[in-house]
């Protein structure tokens, strides 16, 4: 105890509440949102870059063993917030979605039956199946679900990574 | 992490289970940080002076000034003096036959009331009744008729009823002797001769015997402690003054921080404990009963305004409060047990076999149905041959087969996303576990990092302490070796052996018995219980330091200390605790560990009012009682010059004074002439003169010669008969000195007293002082009894100043003369 005046002090209060602040609504939902896209970004889209099809590698030695030419399925991996669906029940703050933007990304994920190619035709409507040139379907190829199965801890574990980031630098620690 | 669907894009949402919590615990820290600050504002106030280090400073250095033993002493000593007295004028015994029969009166019924009035009366009946005592063997006159003298018949009555016993009680004959009061002596006077030697040899060996000029000089102290009694001087009046209210400031401001502030103490308390029971509950989910707990100690702070009555509510309320405790720790500890059963339940590594094999199989089954899906699509309707309906219905056949398909691979995904949400469960299970041992961990990291944060702080407050409770041993030393060097130094002055009257002597030093133990105490002792008093205080003041540090209280979140309370070590024990609980319900178990890891610098103190109640009642009565003791000290404190006490009373004891008790003794027992009484008065006025001639000494030295030599012809002796004989060694020894041993003795005793005055001048302390005069003083190798008394009552006025000087405040500042003043 020092010789001299009495002094009382109490210590990191404000960069305790500092921290709380930044783990309450709605800085809680913008600090989980970008920790999850984060997250997301580093280990979802990689995975589903290398697992979506490509282009055929042209057949030249120097391009032996190597993957073709990667397309918009590849491409265009991002990640976008969701609407949420359950909001009110569930409590969800942030709800988001990884995967390929290519307006046909359906198609290679759930495949398609044998379909006519012909101009108007339509197997949703049935229109003009029988004429025309055939496709013969293609089968499903479901890299997305290959991609992320199996991530769920590593990616909880990165948004929790990303999240301590933050909430370290909420409150002023290095 | 919930609903993860892994289809055209990979879904995932984030459920917030943490705001409101965390809500909460923020409204619960503004209220933490506003209630802290009252509370810290008022122990500033309270504490800012009290606590200074002068405060112990002050302590070390006014420690050996308790001057109360000398007016007690004296008080006790005239009271019995007067006792003897009345038996002695009341039954024509002599001083010492009156103090034997006191004092066996003293042990054997504890007081001497009515003694004086028993003994006259006994005395009396002897004379009345001696034909009737002589038949029962009790003689009262000598051959010659002549009657005994009373100590002798006393000494006859007590054999005869000791040998007769009780069929002598009964007569009237003893009815009579005893009848006025003589009752009341009964038990010693049956006692036999050995019985009553034994007695009377423990009357003496307490010194409470008294010879007749010992008598004379009750008179004399009681004169002179009237006149000192107008005198305000000296040490004791400036301790009094200023060291005794400070340290009565100190004890009350100590009592009165911690009863004034009680309540914010309490309140306070009460609110972190509210706030961390609500955080824990919110999280833990757990009905906390302690919220109860938490009220009782904000009323029990809040009802009463007296200290003892607001901890007795306090420590009357801690059964219930116990039992609360109890029952949360109970709940936690069922908390953990049930993870723990389910956990053992789980047995992980089972489950992660069998989750791997359902998962294959459910990835199997998924590809098997959609194969089947694929072989289905793939397969076109050969209508070759079929009319237009049956290809219809050949086709709505496939299509149905076809959705038949695509729901068993739907129902198949299903269930492997049920499989892997059960795995997600598994997995957060294993991490709560691994959270618990963590929190664990850090918990106890955490305490020793308190605990080491703050060891610095109490190891120097425990050093200052404990340098205070050394000072008042050495203190306590320090005097007894500056007594020892005055009394050599007054032995050698005077003769060995015979420089102080006994009377005198046993008030400076004491009564020994024959091995050497004492039997009553002087004012060497009577110094060193003062200063052992004031070490208890500052006992008790390091027991409030280990109060403050020491008293440890469990709490929730673990134990704490009241210093690390209230002195500032308020953290907030969130990070891994409950924040890893929080964030475990979103699956982000790493978040706790970076949090704990990140080891944010603030944890809450929850400390359970009850425990600091119970040590507080304790302390308060240790502190009531040092405050007392501490009172009746300097309440006894007188404030009269010992100096002037000693320098009076020795120079009546001597007869070097104003020749009180030599004169009546020598007139009493000599009978001396008027010329017989000039010549020792002349010679003592010689003898203390420091400027006497040789030759004025020679001649007071050949007179008093001349009368012992006449005194010793008449057989003299007894003690003013051998005061003479020393004072005429005392002129004796002046003359055997010259002048050139002034150096060896003047000179090592001035400096002594300069370099004394020196040091407490500068705010020295007392024991440095002592040891100072102490060094000079074991230099005189062969004092002067005339001008060494002189000396020797300088620098004893001096040594007023070393044993009872404070606060650096020496008496007589200023003074350079080393003569005594006139008027001290």
């Amino acid at each position: 105890m020092p010789a001299g005046d009495f002094r009382t002090e109490l210590k990191g209060l404000v960069e305790f509440q500092r921290g709380l602040r930044s783990m309450q609504q709605p800085e809680l939902k913008n600090t989980v949102q970008r920790s999850m896209s984060d997250a997301a970004r580093t280990i979802l889209v990689p995975a589903i870059k290398s697992k979506a099809p490509r282009g055929p590698a042209p057949h030249t030695s120097a391009a032996k063993g190597k993957r073709g030419r990667e397309g918009p399925l590849s491409r265009n991996v991002t990640v976008k917030q969701a609407r949420k669906r359950d909001a009110r029940v569930n409590n969800e703050m942030v709800s988001m979605n990884t995967g390929p933007r290519a307006w046909y990304r359906h198609f290679v994920i759930q495949g398609t039956q044998p379909h006519s190619l012909a101009k108007g035709a339509s197997v949703r409507k049935g229109l003009r199946q029988n004429v025309g040139r055939q496709h013969p379907g293609s089968q499903d190829n479901n890299f997305v679900e290959e991609a992320v199965t199996g991530k769920n801890t590593e990616l909880a574990r990165a948004t929790g990574d990303a999240l301590i980031r933050r909430f370290k630098q909420a409150i002023g620690k290095p | 992490m919930a609903n993860v669907q892994h289809q055209i894009t990979a879904n995932y949402t984030a459920v917030d289970n943490i705001s409101r919590t965390t809500q909460n615990i923020d409204k619960n820290v503004t209220h933490l940080t506003k209630s802290f600050t009252k509370l810290s504002g008022a122990f500033q106030n309270a504490f800012q002076f009290y606590v200074r280090f002068r405060i112990f400073g002050l302590i070390n250095q006014g420690i050996g000034a308790i001057e109360g033993a000398i007016p007690g002493l004296i008080a006790r000593g005239q009271e019995w003096a007067r006792t003897v007295d009345d038996v002695a004028d009341s039954t024509g015994l002599a001083a010492g036959q009156a103090s034997i029969f006191s004092g066996v009166a003293m042990v054997m019924t504890g007081n001497t009331e009515g003694l004086t009035r028993a003994l006259g009366a006994l005395a009396q009946q002897t004379a009345n009744h001696g034909d009737v005592l002589k038949r029962y063997g009790i003689q009262t006159k000598a051959a010659n008729g002549l009657l005994l003298d009373t100590w002798t018949i006393l000494g006859n009555v007590r054999r005869a009823l000791s040998d007769v016993g009780n069929s002598f009680i009964t007569t009237a004959a003893a009815r009579d002797l005893l009848s006025r009061g003589g009752q009341q002596m009964l038990d010693w006077l049956t006692m036999s001769d050995a019985a009553f030697r034994m007695l009377v040899r423990d009357v003496r060996a307490s010194g409470a015997v008294m010879t007749e000029a010992g008598l004379a000089t009750a008179d004399a102290w009681e004169r002179t402690r009237r006149r000192l009694d107008l005198q305000i001087t000296g040490v004791g009046n400036t301790l009094t003054q200023t060291l005794g209210p400070v340290l009565m400031r100190l004890v009350d401001g100590i009592t009165n921080v911690i009863r004034d502030n009680l309540s914010q103490i309490v309140s306070f308390v009460a609110t972190v404990v509210g706030f961390v029971t609500g955080v824990v509950s919110s999280l833990l989910g757990i009905d906390m009963t302690v919220e109860s707990f938490a009220e009782k100690q904000d009323k029990a702070g809040t009802s009463s305004d007296k200290l003892r009555t607001k901890l007795d509510r306090m420590a009357q309320s801690r059964q219930e409060q116990v039992k609360t405790e109890d029952r949360y720790t109970d709940s936690l500890k069922r908390q953990i047990d049930a993870i723990d059963r389910q956990l053992a339940a789980l047995s992980r590594q089972e489950r992660a076999e069998n989750a791997r094999a359902e998962q294959k199989r459910l990835l199997t089954e998924i590809a098997e149905a959609k194969k089947e899906l694929n072989d289905l699509r793939g397969k076109a309707v050969f209508a070759a041959g079929m009319s237009n309906k049956e290809a219809e219905l050949a086709r709505q056949a496939q299509a149905a087969d076809i959705i038949e398909a695509q729901k068993k691979v739907t129902d198949a995904q299903k269930r492997l996303r049920e499989h892997e949400r059960q795995q997600a469960m598994d997995q957060r299970r294993f991490e709560l576990e691994q959270r618990r041992t963590m929190l664990q961990e850090q918990l106890a990291d955490h305490m020793k990092a308190l605990a080491d944060r703050n060891a610095a702080d109490r190891e120097a407050m425990g050093q200052m302490l404990g340098q205070q409770k050394a000072g008042f041993g050495k203190m306590a030393k320090n005097i007894r070796q500056a007594m020892a060097a005055g009394r050599k130094a007054f032995d050698e002055a005077f003769g060995k052996g015979v420089a102080f009257t006994p009377e005198l002597n046993s008030m400076l030093f004491g009564e020994r018995d024959d091995k050497g133990n004492v039997v009553a105490e002087g004012l060497v002792q009577h110094l060193e219980r003062a200063a052992t008093q004031m070490g208890n205080l500052v006992n008790v003041l390091s027991d409030l330091y280990d109060f403050l540090i020491k008293t440890k209280v469990s709490t929730p979140v673990g134990d704490f200390s009241v210093m690390e309370l209230v002195l500032g070590g308020f953290l907030v024990k969130w990070a891994a605790g409950l924040g890893a609980s929080v964030l475990g319900t979103l699956g982000l178990g790493s978040l706790a560990t970076a949090l704990g890891a990140a080891a944010l610098p603030i944890t809450v103190a929850a400390v359970a009012v009850a425990g600091v109640g119970i040590a507080a009642v304790d302390f308060a009565n240790k502190v009531g009682k040092a405050q007392e003791d501490l009172r009746t000290a300097w309440d006894g404190l007188d404030t009269e010059s010992m100096l002037t006490k000693l320098e009076e009373a020795i120079s009546s004891k001597l007869g070097l004074g104003d020749l009180g008790p030599v004169e009546r003794a020598v007139g009493k027992t000599f009978g001396l002439g008027d010329i017989e009484k000039l010549i020792v008065n002349a010679a003592r006025t010689i003898a203390t003169d420091p400027n006497a001639s040789p030759g004025q000494l020679k001649t007071a030295s050949q007179r008093l010669s001349t009368l012992i030599a006449m005194l010793q012809g008449e057989g003299s002796q007894g003690t003013a008969f051998d005061q003479i004989k020393e004072l005429q060694k005392t002129i004796d020894h002046r003359l055997t000195q010259d002048g050139t041993r002034d150096k060896d003795i003047f000179v090592p005793l001035r400096n002594a007293a300069s370099e004394t005055k020196s040091a407490l001048t500068k705010g020295g302390y007392l024991p440095q002082a002592i040891d100072a005069s102490n060094r000079y003083l074991q230099r005189l190798a062969y004092p002067r009894p005339g001008f060494i008394w002189g000396q020797a009552n300088v620098n004893l006025y001096m040594d007023k100043e070393l044993l009872m000087t404070i606060a650096g405040v020496p008496i007589a500042q200023g003074n350079s003369s080393l003569r005594p003043q006139s008027g001290r």
